[in-house]
């Protein structure tokens, strides 16, 4: 071992340590979450949402195609036909269930592509963890809720 | 000889008979060219021009789907003409139509989708508002049109033109405001209806009952059968999830073509039904109470195995079905024979001895004249009545129906309308006049001449009520065009129809109403019959059935049926097992009979008025939960394939009844092969079945396939031979004739439990004669008593000439409680209630 190597190796720490020290004195990058709000692009692609026109009915008509491109066979539609006295939908079909199942859910956003009528978006709600399995085939009644995400959207 | 002519498509040669249109010869080539208005089995009109084709030397573009090829004819189909043109037709279509495929239920098996989608152009150049009209009205209760849709193909109208004969739609209006709609906004009501919507290349005609059910590529389709009537028409089943949601028309150009009746069609869904049974019953304190299916399956076999040891073995009986599969049929009577050791095995509808299947669904194509013989082909075989009109409208076959009740088809011919037990003097005058008729020249005339010359037409005709001129065009009809096609339901009287094939030729053929009839009878499921038909009383199909099953047979005959029922009051027999058949509503009697019974266990889809008497109830899958073989009225072997799983807690028939006897035998004895009854499949027993019925030997799942097949039959040559002719008189006080039948849509096990037929099943109705209903004072809608011997009941009285005079009709389920026997005239007594 020569005394090259043992100053050349002694640089080396002392290279190191002039990072970590660098980084010791910067703002953490760490987000105290769920304290704190998360930064999300706007074409993030989270929790889907059903959306409503703006009289407030569905603009799911329940065609499936949803549920044809889904690669992961997340979802289940059935649809039915509106009524005089229960209409849910602007056209004679509607979906009477519309179920994610986000086990499954690989959040490619392909059935988002699909619906004919814009009535799928998937939202910024990323924060899924429930309890149980059953928590996570998520019905219309949560679907159509716009969540509130845990996020600050970031600019185009 | 052939006229072949050769034309060149595409720069391919090919030599086609002269006549074919130039789509069918490109269709032999392989070669596509795309249609709307065009169907195999309609005329085509040339209506769409989607099949316009460039034809060398003719001016302009041709319709490959009206224009004859002729010799040396060069045809293009692929120019950019035609290319350009069939575009420029989409794009108009396009125009017209609502493009809602999204809410549509043909989007995904649409025509016009898949012609846009390869044919068509890319980009839409139409901007302006569409044209508007009436969306989602429903034609009837099965057809629900949407006008936007409709591409004016007409194949709706042509349909019901060309083969129910039921013109009830066409085109109105003019230009882009045309709508095909019915007359005077009637309802759709032709018994074929249900066809328009698998015709519509769109969806302007849809189903109303699967209106928004699935999408069609989330269906997964099983090929199976229809086993709503005897005929056994081929269809697909379609299910999601699990559960069956519709029935379309397979092809099948030996018993359906493609076609279904909306019985079939609709009928399918009684499997949904949330009537079905879905737990085994048990009679606790007098009341039907839910059991596991252990508690039941031992409860059961051991209070018969009790009956059985304290008396015999012949108080013990059993009942198949004919709406049951071959393969339930067959452990029925296995069970019978080897668990229980009798022959006390039957089931309602057996067709009775000499009774001879029909040769084909198709038959009526090949009659001259179709003779209905007490029999309505919509109530009982809805196909065959297709099959008449089809051969009515296309070959000029004449109708001549005789019995109480006017079939629709009886249009294209003559109807001779009589009491019930009068046919025979019918036919009898038929036979006198042909016989003395020059047209007809048979070796069997002179004998015949002389048998009849007792039934001259004026005597027979004041005997039954039936006109003289009716009879003489009867048999005007039969000298003129000969080879008849006889169909005689249950009860009939063979001897004149044989003399009648003798002296014309034709054929006779039973109108079996269930759809596994001529299957159960085969199976064994008969008092002196083995499976195979081999007699009870044969020592050596006795030893071989009895080593194959392990157990020591019977060698006396059974009791049948009726013998069953009257042996109940007697004690003659004390348990019964009943398998799928609501014997109370076909069986006169039955009821009384099975309330004297010590035990009665019913296996069944509901609680039917049959179950409702039982001890023990236990729920059976529907024929579209379990795999089966069906022989249907022409002894074809068809398959009805499992195309979704029955409820939880359901299991099929022939599950049921090995489970019933394997809970008698107990585990722990060493048995050969076949007296074992762990089955894990239909399969399995199929097998064995093939392995003791000579017939089917050959047979498997696999060669029956999806096409079903058809045994060979060895044609009786029939001989003439004299009969007697019978009035039945009526006693005093009973003035009526109570005739009992089938409707298209039975209030009758299973179709009743249907919640697509229920707005249209049969009720409790008796069609009444205006000159029988003047009398008493009965209008249409009335409450009526009809009281025959037996009892009495009440039905809502309908005012019609489709009923013989003297008679009242009913459907046999409202009134089985009335007849003497199901195929018997029942005279009876009419008042308002």
């Amino acid at each position: 071992m020569s005394i090259g190597n043992v100053v050349k190796g002694f640089y080396q720490i002392l290279k190191a340590m002039a990072v970590t020290l660098k980084y010791f004195f910067t703002k953490p990058l760490t987000v105290q979450y769920p304290k704190e709000k998360i930064r999300l692009y706007p074409r993030f692609r989270g929790r889907h949402e059903l959306q409503r026109r703006p009289d407030g009915l569905e603009l799911c008509v329940g065609c499936g195609l949803c549920a044809a491109i889904c690669p992961a066979r997340a979802i289940y539609v059935e649809a039915a036909e509106n009524t005089d006295d229960t209409r849910f939908s602007a056209t004679e079909r509607y979906a009477r269930l519309y179920e994610i199942n986000y086990t499954r859910c690989i959040f490619c956003g392909f059935c988002e592509e699909a619906c004919p009528t814009g009535a799928l978006k998937l939202g910024h709600e990323f924060a899924l963890a429930r309890a149980s399995r059953g928590d996570l085939v998520m019905g219309k009644e949560t679907l159509l809720q716009p969540a509130t995400p845990h996020a600050i959207i970031l600019e185009d | 000889m052939e006229v072949l002519v050769n034309v060149t498509i595409d720069g391919q040669q090919v030599s086609v008979r002269a006549g074919t249109t130039i789509l069918d010869a490109a269709k032999q080539l392989g070669i596509p060219i795309p249609t709307f208005c065009y169907y195999a089995k309609l005329v085509g009109i040339g209506a769409c021009r989607m099949c316009l084709v460039e034809v060398e030397k003719m001016r302009g573009l041709q319709t490959a789907c009206t224009t004859k090829v002729q010799e040396g004819m060069v045809v293009h189909t692929n120019t950019p003409e035609v290319v350009k043109t069939r575009q420029g037709m989409l794009e108009f279509l396009l125009t017209n139509h609502p493009l809602d495929c999204p809410i549509c239920d043909k989007g995904g098996e649409c025509d016009l989708q898949d012609q846009v989608f390869q044919f068509g152009g890319t980009v839409s150049r139409f901007a302006e508002e569409k044209r508007h009209k009436a969306k989602a009205r429903p034609l009837g209760p099965f057809v629900m049109k949407d006008e936007e849709r409709c591409v004016l193909c007409r194949r709706c109208i042509r349909f019901l033109e060309e083969w129910p004969g039921d013109p009830e739609l066409d085109a109105f209006e003019r230009g882009r405001n045309t709508v095909v709609d019915t007359f005077y906004g009637r309802p759709l009501t032709s018994p074929f209806s249900g066809n328009v919507i698998d015709l519509c290349p769109v969806g302007a005609l849809t189903s109303i009952p699967f209106r928004f059910k699935a999408r069609s590529w989330e269906l997964k389709r099983t090929p199976s059968i229809c086993t709503l009537c005897g005929v056994g028409c081929n269809l697909t089943l379609d299910a999601r999830a699990n559960r069956l949601l519709r029935a379309v028309g397979r092809e099948h150009p030996d018993v359906n073509d493609e076609w279904l009746c909306d019985r079939g069609r609709f009928g399918q869904d009684y499997v949904r039904s949330d009537q079905r049974l879905k737990t085994p019953l048990i009679r606790k304190d007098g009341q039907l109470q839910p059991a596991t299916w252990d508690e039941a399956l031992a409860f059961a076999a051991r209070r018969i195995q009790d009956i059985a040891q304290t008396a015999n073995p012949d108080v013990v009986a059993a009942v198949g079905s004919a709406r049951a599969s071959n393969e339930a049929n067959y452990l029925l009577q296995k069970w019978a024979r080897a668990a229980v050791g009798t022959n006390n095995v039957d089931f309602a509808g057996r067709p009775a001895d000499g009774f001879a299947p029909l040769s084909s669904v198709t038959a009526p194509l090949r009659a001259g004249v179709v003779v209905l013989l007490g029999v309505d082909p919509l109530g009982d075989a809805p196909m065959v009545d297709l099959w008449i009109r089809r051969a009515a409208l296309t070959k000029g076959t004449r109708v001549v129906a005789i019995g109480p009740k006017r079939p629709v088809v009886s249009r294209y011919g003559v109807w001779l309308g009589c009491r019930p037990g009068t046919e025979s003097a019918v036919l009898a005058a038929l036979l006198h006049l042909l016989a003395r008729d020059e047209r007809v020249q048979t070796p069997a005339k002179a004998d015949l001449a002389t048998w009849t010359k007792d039934h001259a037409p004026d005597r027979v005709a004041e005997a039954t009520g039936v006109s003289v001129q009716a009879l003489k065009q009867a048999a005007d009809f039969l000298a003129a065009k000969g080879s008849p096609l006889v169909l005689y339901g249950s009860g009939a009287d063979l001897s004149p129809v044989r003399d009648l094939v003798a002296l014309l030729g034709g054929e006779a053929g039973y109108l079996a109403p269930q759809p596994n009839a001529w299957g159960a009878l085969l199976m064994g499921v008969a008092p002196d019959r083995y499976p195979g038909g081999v007699s009870v009383e044969d020592a050596k199909a006795r030893d071989s059935f009895g080593k194959r099953w392990d157990a020591r047979l019977s060698p006396r005959k059974g009791l049948a049926l009726h013998q069953m029922l009257a042996g109940c009051r007697e004690g003659l027999v004390q348990a019964m097992l009943v398998v799928e058949s609501d014997l109370v509503r076909e069986h006169p009697a039955a009821a009384e009979a099975l309330r004297t019974l010590r035990f009665l266990v019913v296996v069944d889809q509901f609680l039917t008025a049959t179950a409702e008497l039982a001890d023990v109830v236990l729920p059976s899958a529907a024929p579209s939960e379990t795999d089966g073989t069906f022989l249907n009225l022409t002894r074809r072997l068809q398959r009805a394939a499992q195309a979704a799983c029955p409820p939880k807690g359901v299991r099929p028939a022939w599950k049921v009844i090995a489970d019933l006897a394997d809970a008698a035998q107990g585990k722990d004895k060493k048995r050969g092969a076949e007296s074992r009854w762990d089955y894990e499949t239909a399969a399995e027993i199929w097998r064995e079945i093939t392995r003791g019925v000579a017939v089917c030997r050959e047979c498997t799942y696999e060669t029956i396939g999806t096409a079903g097949w058809q045994p060979e039959s060895a044609v009786e040559k029939v001989k003439p031979a004299p009969f007697a002719v019978e009035y039945p008189v009526a006693p005093e006080g009973y003035p009526l004739t109570l005739a009992a039948g089938r409707a298209l849509f039975p209030n009758a096990t299973p179709a009743r439990y249907s919640p697509a037929l229920a707005p249209v099943l049969w009720g409790d109705v008796l069609l009444v004669h205006p000159k029988d209903a003047e009398g008493r004072g009965i209008k249409t809608g009335d409450a009526v008593r009809v009281a025959s011997a037996r009892g009495a009941v009440e039905l809502q009285a309908r005012v019609t000439d489709e009923v013989a005079p003297g008679c009242v009709w009913a459907c046999t389920e409202s009134v089985a409680a009335l007849l003497e026997a199901p195929d018997r005239a029942t005279h009876v007594k009419l008042s308002r209630a």
